[in-house]
């Protein structure tokens, strides 16, 4: 089963995710911030990092960089509620792009190809 | 003395005749012919002509024509033979005075004489009286000088004249001349004394010169022109003061200038200044008149040009609200699009929570509690998104225009609870310090809530990553005192000096417009905007807004 972590600071957009994603049959761990995710990423060890480009606090590049320093990387879609992430700076040195990224408001279906793209299911 | 000019052929004539006038006291000359008395005419003047009809040679009948040609002024008598009366007939029409019969009746002729002489005393005044006509019929001063030159050879039977004035350094030029070498006209500058004019001038009394300078005990020693054989120098006078002088040549008549030569220039000279001055006046009036009209078309154009200018200015004013409008409009636009996304952003989120409970809402897997409560998200998940946009909207709005009382701090909150998510996401948070019973301030609401924007966005702009805006309200005198207080990167005084300029700024996506923007709508406000920074130890923006009428 793969494991899941959700970073977003808007709890009913957490729980939305959590209740879609688990009863697809992922494990879904959650953070309510950049820090609180850095954290998380640091302790336990994820296939996939969904999060909120833009929460207080650290930023979701900075999450993105830290993350690639400590651990090897995982597989990561970025949500935003602005326009025209793909061609963010950060993002972009990083190796991310449009295929990384979905515009909030996100259809769950969406999201769910996103992942078994990323995902290969497991054997 | 009254001069008398006999031609006859007959010598017995010219004794009987010269010999009985002479004792009347006539001054006589005699020429047996024509040509002869034709030549004499030239010489010198006379009075009266007596001129027999039939002579050898040129007959009377044309020498009658050559010497009215020569001096018009001369009275001639035709002497005649009873056979040749129609033509003593026809030379009066040719301007004969009259005409006697042969053989002379001497008592007969001197009445004549007389007769022909008070004609031509009458003509000399009547001479006078057309020259002053003739003078005073122009006012213009190089036809005026023509005049007096003309008047004077035939009036004073001289053979060269010039008038004399006085140039703007007071030296005596020659201002006309008849028979003078162009060069010497050109070049003579007279001081006062100096030769016979400046001598003149000084001395304010005519000079009768006979044979040169010769006989002059005062201009012996001055080089002579020999040909000149009588002179007049006389002054022209106005009002006691000398305007010029008049000199009279008699070179090839041989009758020199006499006393009553002298007087009649006087009267001639004096008639001469009077109209000189009058062209004077008339030149200057009409170079005043000159001036007043150049004058006068440069009132009009400047007039014009001011008009012009007026209209320009106007133009331009109205440019000059049309792009301040812009102006504001754009930075108003610039913050908008900032506010835009930032909205965006928040709408979003809102959205993103309604669909995914939607969503949720078909899924196997989910309760019927779970459902009810995902509904209720979504209902309260509306709301959320309809008051973002119904801010934005409002903010949006073009400004009113209406100033009235309001408490600022209400509407500095509004801005605030518009923004204060968006700021925290990008970790500047907001405290504020609201003064107590603050006092209204007159403001038009909308325009100030853009400034409240403009400054607060400068202020999360500074920073960096994390910081803290402090808004602080407080009465100050007749002001309300707001300060946007940022632990931001701050300012060097270098960019502190720019940052009401226009377009000028230090950020990516800046326009610059910001401040600017700001700082117009302060100063209408009657309020003031000014900002504290130094590098590294933040900003603070001070403004201050005047009381409300009704505090
Ligand atoms: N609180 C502040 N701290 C530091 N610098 C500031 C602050 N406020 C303004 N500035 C400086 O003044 C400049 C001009 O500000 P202004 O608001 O006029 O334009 P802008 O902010 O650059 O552009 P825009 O308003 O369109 O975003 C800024 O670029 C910045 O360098
Ligand atoms: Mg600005």
């Amino acid at each position: 089963m793969s494991k899941i972590l959700i970073a977003d600071d808007e709890k009913t957009i957490r729980d939305i995710f959590l209740k879609f994603l688990t009863l697809q049959g992922y494990e879904v761990s959650l953070a309510e911030s950049g820090s609180d995710a850095i954290a998380k990423l640091n302790a336990d060890s994820f296939d996939m990092l969904i999060m909120d480009l833009m929460m207080p606090g650290i930023k979701g590049a900075e999450i993105l960089r830290e993350m690639r320093k400590n651990k090897k990387p995982v597989a990561v879609i970025i949500l935003t509620g602005s326009v025209d992430a793909e061609n963010s700076k950060d993002l972009n040195e990083l190796g991310y792009d449009a295929g990384d990224i979905l515009y909030k408001p996100v259809d769950l279906f969406e999201l769910l190809e996103a992942i078994k793209r990323k995902l290969p299911p497991k054997a | 003395m009254n001069r008398i000019l006999v031609v006859d052929d007959e010598t017995d004539v010219l004794e009987a005749v010269s010999h009985s006038l002479g004792r009347r006291g006539y001054v006589v000359a005699i020429a047996a012919n024509a040509e002869e008395g034709l030549e004499k005419v030239k010489r010198e003047r006379f009075d009266v002509v007596l001129m027999d009809l039939r002579l050898p040679g040129m007959d009377g009948m044309e020498a009658l024509r050559k010497i009215k040609k020569i001096d018009p002024e001369v009275e001639v008598i035709m002497i005649t033979a009873y056979a040749s009366i129609d033509t003593a007939i026809e030379s009066m029409k040719e301007g004969a005075y009259e005409y006697v019969e042969k053989p002379l009746n001497i008592n007969k002729l001197i009445v004549l004489i007389e007769k022909a002489l008070e004609k031509h005393q009458l003509t000399e005044t009547v001479a006078f009286y057309e020259v002053s006509k003739a003078i005073f019929s122009t006012i213009e001063m190089e036809g005026l000088l023509k005049i007096i030159v003309d008047l004077s050879l035939r009036l004073m039977r001289a053979d060269d004249v010039s008038i004399m004035l006085f140039d703007e350094h007071g030296k005596l030029y020659i201002a006309i001349s008849h028979g003078l070498d162009e060069d010497v006209k050109k070049t003579t500058r007279l001081a006062l004394g100096e030769k016979i004019a400046g001598w003149v001038a000084e001395n304010k009394q005519p000079m009768l010169l006979i044979n040169g300078l010769k006989d002059s005990s005062l201009f012996k020693d001055l080089p002579a022109r020999e040909e000149i054989k009588s002179s007049i120098v006389a002054p022209l006078i106005k009002n006691d003061k000398v305007i010029g002088i008049l000199s009279l040549n008699r070179l090839i008549n041989e009758e020199n200038f006499s006393k009553i030569d002298l007087y009649k220039t006087n009267i001639f000279g004096s008639l001469a200044s009077l109209a000189l001055d009058n062209a004077n006046l008339y030149t200057g009036l009409s170079v005043m008149q000159e001036k007043l009209i150049a004058a006068n078309k440069r009132l009009e154009e400047n007039e014009k040009k001011a008009l012009a200018m007026c209209n320009e200015l106007k133009e331009t004013d109205e440019q000059l609200k049309d792009s301040r409008l812009q102006l504001s409009h754009s930075a108003k636009l610039a913050g908008l699009g900032r506010l835009v996304s930032d909205m965006a952003h928040e709408v979003n989120n809102p959205l993103m929570v309604i669909q995914g409970s939607a969503q949720l809402y078909f899924l196997d897997g989910v309760s019927d509690t779970e459902k009810r409560k995902n509904i209720d998200i979504i209902i309260s998940e509306c709301q959320r998104a309809k008051e973002i946009i119904q801010r934005l909207l409002k903010f949006s709005r073009p400004s009113k225009g209406v100033f009235k009382d309001a408490d600022i701090n209400a509407s500095i909150e509004y801005i605030i609870g518009l923004i204060e998510h968006q700021f925290s996401l990008s970790g500047a948070r907001i405290v504020r310090y609201y003064g107590e019973n603050l006092p209204h301030v007159y403001i038009e609401e909308q325009q100030m809530q853009e400034v409240v924007m403009n400054l607060l966005n400068n202020a999360r702009d500074a920073i960096e990553k994390e910081g803290v805006i402090t808004v602080r309200t407080i009465r100050e005198g007749t002001f309300v005192r707001v300060d946007f207080k940022d632990s931001g990167c701050g300012m060097d005084k270098d960019t502190l000096d720019k940052i009401f300029e226009p377009f000028f700024t230090t950020k990516e996506k800046g326009t610059g417009l910001g401040l600017p923007v700001c700082c117009g709508i302060v100063k209408a406000h009657n309020g003031e905007l000014r900002f504290e920074s130094q590098p590294g130890k933040g900003t603070t923006a001070v403004l201050l807004l005047p009381l409300g009428r009704k505090e």
